[in-house]
């Protein structure tokens, strides 16, 4: 008797899961008679911002690509809550043993998704990568920004705003994704051509820190402080400023230029604490991702470049409400 | 209520061919057996035309569920020994990542075509060393320092994590210039056999054994159970309490190192954040799995267990088709009804000797 309540209590959460996993949404079985064509994205986590557009953008185009083909587009997300290359590793098998048909992925770890980004190729699972390439895998394209020429401009965008002279301090998020150690880098080559600025600390003025907003905000603050003299922000990533608050310093004082242009971002430029926003078209990530795939598996054509190169837009105070209202499509907010 | 005595955990009296699993992993079966069954049950509903089951396949118990528990059922084991002392270890997550780090620094050192009678022996030797010394340092400083557990691996994981971040200039190995020699990537923990990659499987159950050989059939392993269940009657009975705890912490150590080697050799990379977390599943897997954290009870099946059952229902998130958000709530409750179970369990085995006592 004590065994019984033992497993049974044990085993309830997920005989609960399994009930509500048998709903419309868990079953496979194909009711409408179209072909099922299942199409997963693996972004790097649910928490960010960029990634719960991407996934709006990847929906959108799942349901207009079943009305425009008269098949089932079926967008399985399999997200991890939190970066961690392990669980995107295991969602990328899971996927395939569904049997998806092709896969978009923004890798946390290029090189720890290269293996089983292969394993489903292999297994002729056609897959992307989309913001953060793993690119000695055998992935058939990346879509996304050169993050090379991100950095350049963002540093670019920083001379102008600064006058070609002052301390440069460079906010530069996960220190293991190899997009954001391309563009941290291409912000150091750019700076070198601006002989009145420099470097925080002759070259060590690089902050990481964990991709998640509170964190950022902690690191810009804390360098801030310790560091006075920093007169310039490039962000190579938008982080801290997905947090209201999170800048330490009043309008104008400190120059700065961030990635990305998120609704929670448009305040800062209001606010006159940063100077430019360098948009990725995080929307187009997931919507692009699944045209590129379904294009691929349908009609068997392949993409126009192994690296399809989608240019940054440059949001400023006076743009900012006109940013705005598209977020207000593509996510209603 | 008396407490028992340093002789009930020292001396088993029962014969050893009539020794059958006790009560909890009993238990810990039929939770298996049962969510194996509704996952059966679901992933043939869920499996698309074409396709087998989605949960009951060769592919997904291999690689979807053993393989990717292994490296938290290896270190589930050593965190139970820990645990059986009434200690815990934080750091593990820290010494995994540290392990594999110090591994892979040296093997991209080795020429692309290197033999494998040069790769093998320094991919299976650096990890678990680096882990047995850092597990050391663990027990040194709680022995030693006589500071709790918790603060001294508290202190100790965010240390090994930065000697790693120190280490390792590009934060990750093998960095931009180098690669793993390609017989260390294509045929460590890559290795096929009929068609599944079984070496993680194999150096879990491995490790399991080795761990439930060591628990129940020496004297030191026996001594464990002494000092968790009574540190005092322990100690006055002869028992060397540093030792046994010096022991432990190493074997938690050794046990992450060869988790990180696992991972290495599965992934043929490192990253200085690896692993980040992972203690809080091993330590959950420990627990589900029968080890108390009041300490004297646990085992190193107990252990394979707890981490199959939680493996079991992250696995079953995809079977179900459900949304990622519902792992956490899932797995946290699981851990929650089994945490409260073990306190009631270890209620009533304190009532049941203390009635046999009198």
């Amino acid at each position: 008797m004590r065994i019984g309540w033992q497993i049974g209590l044990c085993a309830l959460p997920m005989a609960l899961a399994a009930a509500a996993g048998l709903g419309p949404a868990g079953c496979n079985k194909q009711a409408s008679g179209r072909e099922r064509i299942v199409i997963g994205i693996v972004a790097k986590s649910q928490t960010n911002a960029v990634f719960q557009a991407a996934h709006a953008g990847a929906r959108d185009a799942g349901k207009e690509l079943s009305d425009q083909l008269g098949k089932d587009i079926v967008i399985e997300i399999k997200t991890p809550t939190d970066e961690d290359p392990q669980t995107q590793a295991e969602a990328i098998g899971a996927l395939v043993r569904e049997g998806a048909k092709g896969i978009a992925v923004s890798c946390s770890d290029g090189a720890t998704l290269r293996q089983p980004i292969d394993d489903a190729v292999d297994k002729g699972v056609v897959v992307i990568c989309f913001d953060s390439d793993s690119k000695d895998s055998k992935r058939m394209c990346y879509f996304g920004t050169d993050d090379r020429q991100c950095g350049i401009e963002v540093m670019q965008e920083l001379a102008k705003a600064m006058n070609d002279r002052g301390t440069v301090a460079i906010l530069a998020g996960n220190q293991s994704a190899p997009n954001l150690q391309a563009r941290m880098a291409a912000v150091r080559e750019e700076l070198m051509k601006h002989p009145s600025m420099k470097e925080l600390n002759d070259g060590h003025g690089v902050f990481y820190h964990e991709e998640k907003p509170e964190k950022a905000a902690e690191a810009v603050t804390n360098a801030q402080n310790a560091n006075p003299q920093i007169t310039g922000w490039a962000m190579v990533g938008g982080w801290p400023l997905f947090a209201s608050d999170a800048l330490p310093w009043k309008r104008d004082a400190i120059k700065c230029v961030s990635v990305d242009a998120l609704p929670p971002e448009l305040q800062y430029l209001k606010s006159g604490q940063v100077e430019v926003l360098l948009a990725q078209d995080c929307y187009g990530w997931g919507h692009k991702s699944v045209e590129i795939l379904v294009d691929k598996i349908v009609n068997h054509k392949d993409p126009s470049s192994p690296r399809i190169i989608d240019p940054l837009t440059r949001v400023t105070r006076d743009n900012a409400d006109e940013w705005a209202t598209k977020w207000q499509k593509w996510l209603g907010k | 209520m008396s407490s028992p005595t340093t002789l009930e955990y020292v001396t088993d009296l029962r014969p050893a061919g009539r020794r059958i699993p006790r009560l909890q992993e009993l238990g810990l079966l039929g939770i298996i057996l049962l969510l194996g069954a509704i996952l059966g049950v679901c992933g043939w509903y869920s499996a698309a035309p074409g396709f087998p089951n989605l949960f009951l396949n060769a592919d997904n118990l291999i690689d979807g569920i053993a393989t990717p528990m292994s490296v938290y059922a290896i270190m589930a084991v050593g965190a139970t020994c820990v645990i059986i002392t009434a200690g815990i270890d934080i750091s593990v997550g820290s010494i995994f990542a540290l392990s594999a780090l110090g591994a892979a620094a040296v093997l991209q050192l080795l020429p692309a075509g290197a033999s494998a009678w040069v790769v093998f022996p320094l991919a299976v030797s650096i990890p678990p060393v680096i882990g047995t010394l850092c597990g050391l340092i663990n027990g040194l400083l709680v022995v030693w320092l006589r500071i709790h557990p918790f603060i001294v691996t508290l202190g100790t994981m965010v240390v090994f994590r930065g000697i790693g971040n120190v280490t390792t200039p590009e934060k990750r190995w093998p960095d931009s210039r180098h690669s793993l020699p390609s017989v260390f990537v294509g045929k460590f923990m890559r290795a096929q056999l009929m068609g599944i990659r079984p070496m993680p499987m194999i150096v879990m159950l491995a490790c399991v054994i080795l761990g439930a050989i060591y628990l129940h059939t020496t004297v030191a392993g026996r001594k464990n159970y002494a000092v968790g269940g009574n540190e005092e009657a322990a100690r006055f009975s002869g028992v060397r309490i540093g030792t046994v705890k010096l022991l432990v912490y190493a074997i938690s150590g050794l046990t992450a190192g060869i988790a990180g080697m696992v991972y290495l050799g599965r992934y043929a990379t490192i990253s200085t954040n690896t692993a980040s977390g992972y203690e809080l599943m091993v330590i959950a897997a420990a627990v589900v799995g029968g080890a108390s954290l009041m300490g004297g009870r646990g085992t190193a099946l107990g252990a394979l267990l707890g981490t199959l059952v939680i493996a079991m229902i992250g696995n079953g998130i995809y079977t179900l088709h459900l949304d990622e958000e519902y792992r956490s709530i899932i797995v946290g409750a699981a851990i929650i009804v089994a945490a409260a179970l073990d306190s009631k369990l270890s209620e009533r085995l304190r009532g049941s000797r203390s009635r046999a006592a009198t």
